[in-house]
């Protein structure tokens, strides 16, 4: 069995290949076919790995390849337990509607046989992490990951808004990434394998002080926050937008930033082993969730609501996680990702139709675009958490587990787990909040669609949008027994049922006041016209690193040129000063030649006699 | 005659033999045969080299030859190889053959076509004896043999805009390197007063120096393979020297001679230097300083070329940080870098080439839109720039990555704290190359104005003109063993790895 | 006769001829110091012959030698001195610079005007 997972690793980077060449070759259906074919297939082969290793199965491990270096050896292993299964599931089944939902959203684009390679290679690398018993292969495909999200993020490269984005993204993540570096080196170091699972059941037999292991576990947390977007790297993902939109879709949705969620599950022995990286962790989310929904509630590009909602929800799955609620934390990485892909595809269609990402720009689409109508809403439905959408259920889960640890303080000092659950409280009326303006704007209302006549996406685009929804609208039972995934050991109750009360309540509060602005301001923005200005961290970074580097750049290009320069050039110089002053000698005057040899003479016969006697 | 002896001492032979033939032939018929059994040589060389792989082992002793060459100064001619050489002769013979199978497509402006292939074997045989010679002075000989035909390249055959630049660039790399060399010789000179030989395979395996004049001759002979490699601040000879070079000439410069220095480092100065010098953090932190160094260099330059050789100077400081190591994971790193880097870094200039041939021009100021103009180009370019900056699962990464691990979890004898610090600034050295990669792909290949730099001059022909012609069949044949191999060494580490961890104990004895 | 006498009178016409070849211009009197120093040569040469009483002879074989040697010599000398004194128009030995080893741009040094 442990050979299919091989050849699902393998199979997207084949595709990649063939896709390039077949479809840049000419055969551009060719090419489409094959990238959306092998797409299927690894859907069908994540599923036959992955079902049988939910619920209480043995994990699935094997080692193919080794390679000696000094010290613990690098080996090409594999893993799969119940994170993986369920990972793999996610990416997969995205990776394969995003190449769908492409076929008709990209249809005229000269570049789609390097869209869809790259698309594939992502898959790939994304396998690759989720199914990573090495560190170092994780890392591989973490960071291959970056480099795809780069290529794909600046694939309408004439727009200088995704240039920069696609610089910005990279450049972040690849400065967190060096944590992962970090903190690889050093657990090879101290327990002198590379092995996840050899170091995570090495940690939880015990006999570790508590945060004898914080230097890789903070390690760790800094490339978790650069890669997911929390604060302070939380300002490229909204950046990230000028990308294609399943790519928004796959990528800083669904798989990409929620591998930072997976790292911390993966190692998730090490965080309870370094509480105080926890509380770190926890610190972190509280803040980013609040900040996010903020800019996500008064922004008016609806793929940037759609980011700053994703950062915002990433920091609620590592608020779960900080506080011990492994289920639920990974549970509402699923839902996320079902849900969130749904919105942007969905979105996707939207912007098809109204031919801007503006919402200003759109208004009243409900008539024109139906099924994209029923499908956002119950995204919307579930990022706001409304019952019965999956998103009630994992995010009241999430709070109730915050709710307890604030309680018993076992991993987070209280009085943090407190701020953190009034910051999930007032983000989840925030995401409310957001989610019915941005669906109010988009769908009802007057229209004010300037491009032609809207219509309805064609049907490669609107199966996925279907397909999603099923996860969404169903996904409730999942959360409601999750030992059907992780096995028998997880605990069995997940929520508090009079929070879930309480939070029903004051989501209606919310949904009534944003109703009544609405209506109050013509049924157009809720509240025109606040603007928030661009977040201010970009700024410290500009003027604290971008600028001090590009001013040190011309320091070392002017030092090179003037003083190390300078010496060699000196060296010649000198030589020729040397020489310059030596031939003074050489003045032509025979007689003057004439005296040095008869001086020289005499002095040197005078020499040989004073030696002699 | 042995088969081991045939191997190595035909390895240094066959590139000298095919240029007699090709000069031969050149006076007689047509320049395309001489050109072709030029190029035919480059081959065979590659091939021959294969056959000395396998017939290698990992200790030197294996496949050995050992005559008396000038017996009055007990000078020997000693060849062999082992798993530390080997990975870096295969290297140059394969980028040998690269530079000159692209020279059948790529005829230089100025004609001499058959003149420079020449040229070329002869470097190749000269690194070829340096990387084979295992006796100091026989080092020394193939060394300057490697060297001074590449005056006449640069200077004949370089940038045509610029005759006086290229000869400025010409002669101050070598001067620089022959001032270099000579205090090699100069160190080799006391290592054999302090040890009584000059073959390395004895001083590795028995010698333990101690003294002032132990400390002089490792300064020395560390100092001519500092100007080599080259260690920062003796690097400005290479960014002149690389940019005014033809293609062929920046490729075998970039990935072929500076590995010489690299290999020196390993082969020869390791040996000789004690490992509780207190000097050791200073070269790492040298090294160090030259990837910062080098990296703000590149942030600031608006020519291609230069650029390119920039990064190289940032590479090599990996390498050298991990020979100061003193661990056979150190050495483990070196070689991997210093093949990793000449794959890719190959790549690199022989796409600046292709640009060069193209637009005439390497200012990235003027160049833009690759990416829309000759996307495969622009995309190889993309490929090897991403290889380059170290992205895991390509070549590239492995050496930064183990030199970093060896800095971090070094010898017990150097100091800790010290090489852990160099170690993270090395890795900050890493986002500062990816961040002006970035930046080269965003103004170069998708048309973003350049950072920081004025958009001077026109940019070369206007987005309507007719396009030119992308990568062709020639160049891909040259450039897909490289892209090939990039990949192969980033997802297969183990297959450098191990023969040269063999090696390294083997040689060095007492690790 | 002592053998000093010949000796002091070479070692001074020696004296002169330097004083000649060293310090005058005319290149005519500079060859004419040449002269005195080779005789003076011959007379150093003779007087030890005799003193010592060579069967050989070799010293005075040795100083005809040099009378034949000298006597080319200053002939190709004048010669020299004849062409300089066509191109130049003087024979200040001094003044005849133009085989300093300088750059174009500081030959000021070369025929010096008086």
């Amino acid at each position: 069995m442990s050979w299919v997972v091989l050849v699902l690793v393998v199979l997207p980077f084949a595709s990649a290949g063939l896709t390039l060449l077949v479809g840049h070759g000419g055969g551009e259906a060719v090419g489409k076919g094959i990238s959306v074919g092998v797409s299927a297939l690894g859907l069908a082969i994540a599923l036959a790995v992955a079902l049988p290793q939910l619920g209480d199965a043995e994990a699935l491990a094997h080692v193919f390849a080794s390679s000696a270096t000094v010290g613990p050896a690098i080996e090409l292993s594999l893993y799969v337990d119940q994170l993986s299964a369920v990972l793999l599931l996610l990416a997969h089944s995205v990776a394969f509607l995003v190449q769908l939902y492409s076929l008709g959203y990209l249809s005229h684009d000269p570049r789609y046989p390097s869209y869809a390679a790259l698309v594939s290679i992502f898959t790939g690398a994304m396998t690759l992490v989720v199914t990573a018993d090495d560190l170092w292969v994780l890392l591989i495909g973490w960071e291959l990951m970056g480099a795809c999200s780069y290529f794909l993020i600046s694939h309408h490269w004439e727009l200088p808004e995704a240039r920069a984005g696609a610089v910005k993204a990279f450049l972040m993540t690849r400065t967190a990434d060096l944590g992962l570096l970090f903190a690889i080196i050093v657990l090879g170091i101290r327990f002198d394998s590379y092995r996840i699972s050899t170091i995570m059941s090495a940690i939880s037999e015990g006999g570790l002080a508590r945060d004898e292991l914080l230097l890789p576990a903070l390690l760790l947390t800094a490339a978790v926050i650069g890669k997911s977007a929390q604060f302070p790297l939380h300002t490229w993902l909204p950046d990230a937008m000028p990308g294609p939109t399943p790519i928004s879709a796959l990528i800083h949705a669904a798989t990409m930033v929620a591998a930072g969620v997976f790292l911390v599950a993966r190692t998730y022995p090490l965080f309870l082993s370094a509480p105080s990286a926890l509380n770190v962790l926890a610190a972190v989310a509280a803040v980013t969730m609040l900040i996010a929904a903020v800019y996500a509630l008064f922004t008016h590009d609806l793929k940037r609501v759609l980011a700053w909602s994703t950062v915002s929800q990433l920091a609620y799955m590592f608020g779960a996680l900080a506080v011990g609620a492994y289920s639920a934390g990974v549970l509402h990485l699923l839902a996320h990702g079902a849900f969130k892909a749904l919105l942007f595809l969905a979105a996707g269609s939207v912007v098809h139709a109204a031919g801007s990402t503006s919402m200003t720009a759109m208004g009243g689409l409900r008539d024109k675009l139906p099924d994209t109508f029923i499908t956002m809403t119950l995204g919307f439905g579930a990022l706001a958490g409304v019952v019965p959408l999956v998103g009630f259920f994992t995010k009241d889960a999430a709070i109730s587990a915050v709710l307890d640890a604030a309680g018993n303080g076992r991993l987070v000092w209280p009085w943090l787990a407190w701020v953190l659950l009034a910051s999930m409280i007032v983000t989840a009326l925030l995401t409310v909040a957001y989610s019915l303006r941005a669906w109010l704007m988009v769908f009802f209302g007057p229209s004010a669609v300037e491009s032609g006549e809207p219509h309805e996406s064609p049907w490669s685009m609107r199966i996925p949008l279907y397909l999603l929804a099923i996860p969404t609208v169903l996904g409730g039972l999942a959360v409601a027994s999750p030992q059907v995934i992780f096995g028998s050991s997880e605990e069995e109750h997940l929520f508090h049922p009079w929070m879930s009360v309480v939070m029903s309540v004051l989501v209606v509060l919310t949904t009534a006041l944003v109703l009544v602005m609405w209506r109050r301001n013509e049924g157009r923005d809720p509240w025109h016209p606040y603007n928030l200005p661009h977040p201010p961290v970009d700024q410290v970074y500009e003027l604290g690193l971008v600028r001090p580097i590009g001013w040190m750049a011309q320091v070392v290009r002017a030092g090179d040129r003037d003083v190390i320069d300078a010496y060699a050039n000196a060296a010649g110089a000198s030589t020729r000063g040397v020489g310059w002053v030596l031939r003074r000698a050489q003045n032509g005057n025979v007689q003057s030649y004439l005296m040095v040899v008869v001086v020289g003479a005499a002095a040197l016969a005078v020499a040989a006699g004073v030696m002699s006697s | 005659m042995t088969t081991s002896a045939l191997a190595l001492n035909g390895l240094v032979a066959v590139p000298v033999g095919f240029v007699l033939l090709a000069g031969l032939f050149a006076r007689r018929t047509s320049d395309n045969l001489a050109l072709g059994i030029a190029v035919l040589g480059s081959v065979v060389t590659f091939g021959w080299s294969i056959w000395l792989t396998l017939l290698a082992g990992s200790s030197l002793g294996d496949t050995d030859f050992d005559e008396a060459w000038i017996a009055s100064m007990d000078v020997r001619w000693h060849l062999g190889v082992d798993g530390i050489s080997i990975p870096l002769i295969l290297m140059t013979t394969l980028i040998a053959a690269c530079c000159l199978l692209s020279l059948i497509k790529h005829a230089p402006q100025c004609g001499g076509r058959v003149s420079l292939a020449m040229l070329l074997l002869v470097i190749e045989a000269g690194v070829l004896g340096s990387f084979l010679a295992l006796d100091m002075v026989l080092f020394f000989v193939f060394f300057e043999v490697a060297l001074i035909p590449m005056w006449f390249v640069i200077n004949s055959w370089g940038d045509e805009h610029d005759p006086v630049g290229r000869r400025r660039a010409a002669t101050r790399f070598l001067i620089f390197t022959v001032l270099g060399s000579a205090l090699m010789l100069v160190g080799f000179m006391l290592v054999r007063s302090l040890t009584g030989t000059f073959d390395i395979a004895e001083i590795a395996a028995s010698y333990t120096p101690s003294g002032s004049t132990a400390v002089a001759a490792s300064l020395l002979i560390g100092l001519g393979l500092a100007v080599k490699t080259p260690l920062w601040p003796l690097h400005i000879w290479l960014p002149d020297a690389h940019a005014k070079a033809p293609t062929v000439g920046s490729v075998l410069l970039a990935a072929v001679l500076l590995k010489l220095g690299a290999y020196g480092f390993v082969r020869f100065w390791m040996p000789v230097t004690s490992v509780d010098w207190d000097g050791a953090p200073v070269v790492a932190a040298l090294a160090v300083i030259g990837i910062i160094y080098a990296a703000l260099a590149c942030l600031a330059q608006t020519d291609l070329k230069r650029l390119i050789a920039y990064s190289s100077v940032g590479h090599m400081g990996f390498v050298i940080l991990a020979v100061a190591t003193f661990t056979v994971g150190g050495v483990q790193a070196a070689v991997y870098a210093s093949v990793a880097h000449g794959l890719i870094t190959g790549l690199l200039f022989f796409v600046a080439g292709a640009i060069k041939d193209r637009y005439g021009t390497t200012d990235l100021a003027r160049i833009r839109e690759l990416y829309g103009r000759v996307p495969r180009l622009g995309g190889v370019f993309a490929f090897a720039a991403i290889a380059s900056l170290g992205l895991p699962g390509l070549a590239g990464f492995w050496g930064e990555m183990l030199a970093i691990r060896a800095a971090v979890d070094q010898s017990a004898a150097l100091p800790g704290g010290t090489f852990a610090v160099l170690a993270v600034i090395a890795a900050f050295g890493v986002i500062l190359t990816s961040a002006y990669f970035l930046a080269v792909m965003r103004g170069m290949l998708q048309g973003a104005p350049a950072l920081g730099v004025p958009v001077q001059g026109a940019p070369v022909q206007s987005p309507s003109a007719q396009a030119t012609t992308d990568v062709h069949a020639m160049e891909w044949v040259a450039w897909s063993p490289l892209i090939a191999l990039t990949v192969v060494f980033g997802v297969a580490p183990g297959l450098l790895l191990a023969p040269v961890s063999d090696a390294a104990r083997a040689f060095f004895g007492g690790f | 006769m002592p053998l000093w006498w010949p000796l002091l009178l070479a070692s001074l016409l020696f004296a002169i001829g330097v004083y000649g070849v060293l310090v005058r211009r005319n290149a005519v009197l500079v060859l004419m110091g040449v002269e005195l120093m080779l005789n003076a040569v011959n007379i150093n040469l003779v007087a030890f012959d005799a003193h010592f009483r060579d069967v050989l002879h070799g010293g005075q074989t040795f100083a005809l030698f040099i009378i034949v040697i000298a006597a080319a010599e200053v002939g190709l000398a004048l010669a020299i001195v004849l062409m300089v004194f066509r191109t130049n128009g003087h024979i200040e030995v001094d003044q005849l610079r133009s085989l300093a080893d300088r750059d174009e741009a500081d030959r000021d040094d070369v025929e010096v005007a008086r």
